[in-house]
């Protein structure tokens, strides 16, 4: 118990050293804050993303378009902030799927010896190719759009969650309360789900804040060289390869769509951060 | 662990070395803080202290009691955040030692003052040799060339009872009481007038334990340098010890002749200790213990710090912290009961 | 190393195997007859089962013998070759740029922790990791180039056109170098040996030097060798934000043009690239840790010992 005669848990515990992290706070606020933007986009935009303005094409920010306007005539504040969507999306659902599917293969291969080495050499053939490499080669097989370079960036973010939760198992699974639970009785399948899951958690919740700057920056990179969403849609990537060609005057529609993405991937970075210093004060100076 | 029995042989033992010579090293009135998370410990709290030349002081404590800064505020190596000496005068040959830039002090360091640390395991760097490591500190403190500080190097290994022809191992292919002999040898390379050994045995087997101190003992006679000999073990202090200070929560609670603390009049806690060991000869049930635990740094009781667990605290002890009381000379007790001497331990 | 260089060949193949589309067409053009579709479809093996074509592939890599593009008709290493020292080129420099101050930056990062230029130095390298390489060009490109006139934006005619470029991705190693060496020098500051050196006399220059570096140098290592092999790979955004004709920028354009087999030897080829990298990577560390460098003679030693015997030595 303490003071406040509230139990204090491991979660409490770890709620509280990270809070004193101001910056990884702020992290958090600002990825709380793009996620209801995302949400709301329709609410908040001033004008329809699509649609096409001849009157007002290359505009400069101003009052009216706050993030100025492309050759099409699109306001590109609203463009933004649909593109918000996108990359939440592609962030949390790529690295969702790679860590359901990489942590599950890390739990059998640490559990059962004989599928270790057929999973791990498996991960290692995955690693072994730049990530970047084999995006292009799968979204190049299997075509360029966006729900195949998710599945492409799922691939790729896979074999580090599956070596993470493999390290973390092997070390607690020698920890003495697993033969504690053993010795009393539980079966296999119940030290896996109740004892060691929960304490093989906190390197993979760093991996997954990792995993989502990765698939964002990917994704961004991908459809930058038409190998991921493909245009008119708003995704910041094609934001600003859509302005490539106009850096030398209207330099806005790169710069600014760019310092989304930089917020995004800062705040998350942050975020990470935070985590890692919270989840093993032992790493933290 | 060791028993009463075991510790009055050892006081016949020995001859006592008590000369009253200028102090080879004084502290006055030490502070030094910790600032941990919003929190502030006072892990040295007014520590006085004094050393003679060719003196050995056992400075017995529990662990947390502050004996390990002490040892590094003399160095002026106390990690800095989040420790920093708010006050007091460290002296060593007369000069204030807290006054000198790291620049000055560097050279006191492993020259005129060495030290030796807990774990040997860790306080060695791994990815250099053995003798490397040696040879480094003969050169930084003589100009020598690298050949003759690396024989130098070889004679300090011969010396602590390893072959020289391992000059070139590194640590991790040494056993742990090897390792602590290396890191004697670089302690004692520049034979250095005082030495500090912070627990040099514990992280040892029991067995390994006798040679290390006996070793440690036979150098320091053959050089005559002081030590300020850190542990938790009283039999270790009756073994190679001339004066015993102890501490506790930061503080000197009782200091004199190895004879006198042994012997004379007690703080209750240093009763506490002896009363704590086992005697072979008598038939008890139970073993005595001091009650309560040791007190928590950052909310330190008022007056006495031993109060809370102390069998004699009356009112003035709750509120004042005593001062210290020489009732016999050279024997001082910071109590305002002090008790009589220990009945297990008269010769 | 062999398996996973195996797996990476059948993984790329595979993926090019499934790709939708007739390479014949794709050679020939549209409007090829279909006695001539026959024809090349027999002479490039296109009709033969898939181990058949995989084995094939495979002894041909060994050969040095990649295929031939379908754009051009010429054989793919010669492509990869005319492109490939660009990409080397600008992956060592910026690797080198990036070692020399995100390193530095490092440690003198973790030595002055909390300090102004700590907060400083971390907030730079924060934002160098969470920046997209190609944007960040584009800023440099926007300011050097646009704003201040001073260097040129593309093309790769003279040592002048590649400053931008390795600059750009230097900047980016520089900073996740300099994480990890600082994160790295600081948990290795608060070894016990640390505490010994200055108990020495040491001073801290030659602590930080001799005792933490030295020791800090494995997990370095091992971020280097990562960002080297990202950086092979990666270099593809920066190629083509600069029309730098290297291997990466053509791999992409082979793909808009289903040059297949550009894709596989170009990727292929990087992939290869990063094996050797990983194993140059773990033999320096033999040099850098002797802990390592003991293991691996005691093995040597065994083996050597066990041969002698069979062998019937004494």
């Amino acid at each position: 118990m303490n003071s406040d005669g509230k139990k204090n848990t491991p979660l409490r515990e770890v709620w509280k050293r990270f809070k004193r992290n101001k910056l990884a706070l702020g992290g958090l606020i600002v990825l709380v804050f793009l996620i209801v933007v995302g949400v709301f986009a329709p609410y908040i935009t001033p004008y329809d993303y699509a649609a096409q303005d001849y009157t007002s094409r290359l505009i400069y920010p101003n009052a009216q378009h706050w993030f100025g306007t492309d050759n099409f005539g699109r306001d590109i504040f609203s463009r933004v902030i649909f593109g918000t969507r996108y990359t939440l999306f592609i962030g949390l659902v790529c690295t969702t799927a790679a860590a359901l599917v990489g942590c599950a293969l890390g739990l059998f291969a640490a559990f059962f010896s004989k599928l270790d080495n057929v999973i791990m050499r498996l991960m290692d053939v995955l690693i072994g190719m730049p990530a970047m490499l084999l995006c292009i080669s799968i979204v190049a097989a299997l075509g360029s759009n966006m729900r195949n370079m998710m599945i492409a960036l799922s691939v790729t973010a896979m074999p580090n969650f599956a070596r993470v939760m493999r390290a973390q198992v092997l070390t607690v699974r020698d920890q003495e309360f697993i033969e504690a639970a053993r010795s009393i009785g539980a079966s296999n399948s119940r030290i896996m789900i109740k004892h060691i899951v929960p304490n093989s958690l906190a390197p993979v919740i760093v991996q997954f804040t990792l995993g989502v700057v990765n698939a964002i920056l990917m994704s961004a990179s991908l459809s930058f060289v038409g190998m991921g969403v493909q245009p008119p849609n708003p995704e910041w990537g094609l934001l600003i390869s859509a302005g490539r060609a106009y850096l030398r005057s209207e330099w806005y529609m790169c710069i600014l769509p760019g310092l989304a993405i930089v917020i995004t991937t800062f705040a998350l970075n942050l975020l990470g951060d935070g985590l890692r210093d919270a989840l093993d004060p032992r790493l933290k100076q | 662990m060791v028993s009463a029995m075991h510790l009055t042989l050892a006081l016949n033992n020995r001859e006592m070395v008590t000369q009253m010579d200028h102090d080879l090293l004084k502290i006055t009135n030490l502070e030094v803080l910790y600032s941990v998370d919003d929190d502030l410990v006072r892990a040295v709290n007014s520590v006085s202290l004094k050393l003679q030349d060719k003196e050995t002081l056992g400075l017995v404590g529990e662990t947390g009691a502050g004996k390990t800064t002490l040892a590094l505020s003399i160095l002026g190596i106390v990690p800095n955040p989040p420790g920093k000496v708010v006050a007091g005068s460290v002296e060593y040959e007369g000069i204030d030692l807290l006054k000198l830039s790291d620049r000055q002090l560097r050279r006191y360091r492993g020259k005129e003052i060495a030290m030796i640390f807990q774990d040997p395991m860790t306080s060695l760097n791994p990815v250099l040799t053995v003798g490397d490591q040696i040879s480094e500190v003969i050169r930084l403190h003589n100009k020598v060339s690298q050949s003759d500080a690396s024989s130098q190097a070889k004679n300090m290994l011969e010396l602590v009872g390893i072959q020289s022809s391992r000059y070139g191992d590194y640590p991790h292919e040494f056993s742990g009481g090897m390792k602590q002999r290396v890191i004697i040898a670089i302690a004692l390379a520049c034979n250095p007038k005082l030495l500090i050994a912070d627990e040099p045995t514990t992280a040892l087997d029991v067995t390994i334990q006798m040679q290390i101190l006996d070793l440690m003992n036979k150098l320091k006679k053959e050089r005559d340098s002081a030590m300020l000999l850190i542990t938790h073990d009283l039999g270790v202090v009756a073994e190679v010890c001339d004066s015993v200070a102890i501490m506790y929560a930061g503080e000197i609670i009782e200091q004199g002749s190895l004879k006198d603390v042994f012997e004379g009049e007690s703080h209750p806690y240093k009763l506490g200790l002896f009363n704590s060991l086992p005697d072979i000869d008598s038939d008890v049930e139970r073993l005595e213990s001091i009650p309560g635990i040791a007190p928590d740094p950052t909310k330190l009781p008022k007056g006495c710090k031993f109060h809370p667990r102390c069998k004699y605290c009356t009112e003035v002890c709750v509120s004042i912290n005593p001062e210290f009381i020489e009732r016999t000379f050279g024997h001082f007790i910071k109590c305002w009961h002090i008790q009589p001497p220990n009945r297990g331990n008269t010769v | 190393m062999i398996p996973i260089l195996f797996g990476v060949v059948v993984i790329i193949f595979t993926l090019m195997y499934v790709t939708p589309g007739d390479p014949a067409i794709a050679i020939l053009g549209e409007n090829a007859t279909p006695e001539a579709i026959q024809d090349i479809q027999n002479k490039l093996g296109l009709n033969d089962p898939y181990l058949v074509r995989l084995t094939k592939y495979f002894l041909g890599v060994f050969k040095g013998d990649f295929g031939i593009s379908y754009r051009t008709g010429r054989p793919v290493f010669e492509e990869i070759m005319a492109r490939y020292p660009n990409t080397l080129i600008l992956t060592f420099s910026s690797v080198v740029l990036g070692v020399l101050i995100g390193v530095t930056a490092g440690i003198i990062s973790a030595v002055r922790q909390y300090s102004l230029l700590d907060k400083l130095l971390t907030s730079f390298s924060l934002f160098g990791v969470s920046a997209p390489s190609f944007w960040l060009a584009m800023v440099l490109v926007l300011f050097f180039s646009v704003k201040l006139q001073w260097l040129p934006a593309t093309g790769s005619y003279g040592l002048k056109y590649w400053v931008l470029p390795v600059f750009t991705l230097g900047l980016q190693a520089s900073a996740s170098i300099m994480r990890m060496t600082r994160s790295s020098m600081l948990e290795v500051i608060r070894q016990d040996y640390i505490r010994t050196s200055k108990a020495k006399g040491q001073s801290n220059f030659m602590t930080i030097m001799r005792h933490a570096f030295k020791n800090a140098q494995v997990p370095i290592l091992t971020i280097i060798g990562i960002r080297i092999t990202h950086f092979l790979a990666g270099a593809v955004l920066v190629e083509t934000v600069f029309s730098i004709p290297g291997l990466g920028a053509f791999i992409i354009s082979s793909v808009n043009f289903k040059d297949y087999p550009v894709v596989q030897g170009g990727v292929l080829w990087i992939a290869l690239n990063c094996i050797v990298i990983t194993l140059i990577v773990d033999i320096l560390y033999c040099f850098v840790d002797p802990r390592i460098k003991s293991a691996f003679s005691k093995k040597k030693k065994r083996i050597i010992a066990t041969s002698v015997e069979k062998v019937g030595g004494r």
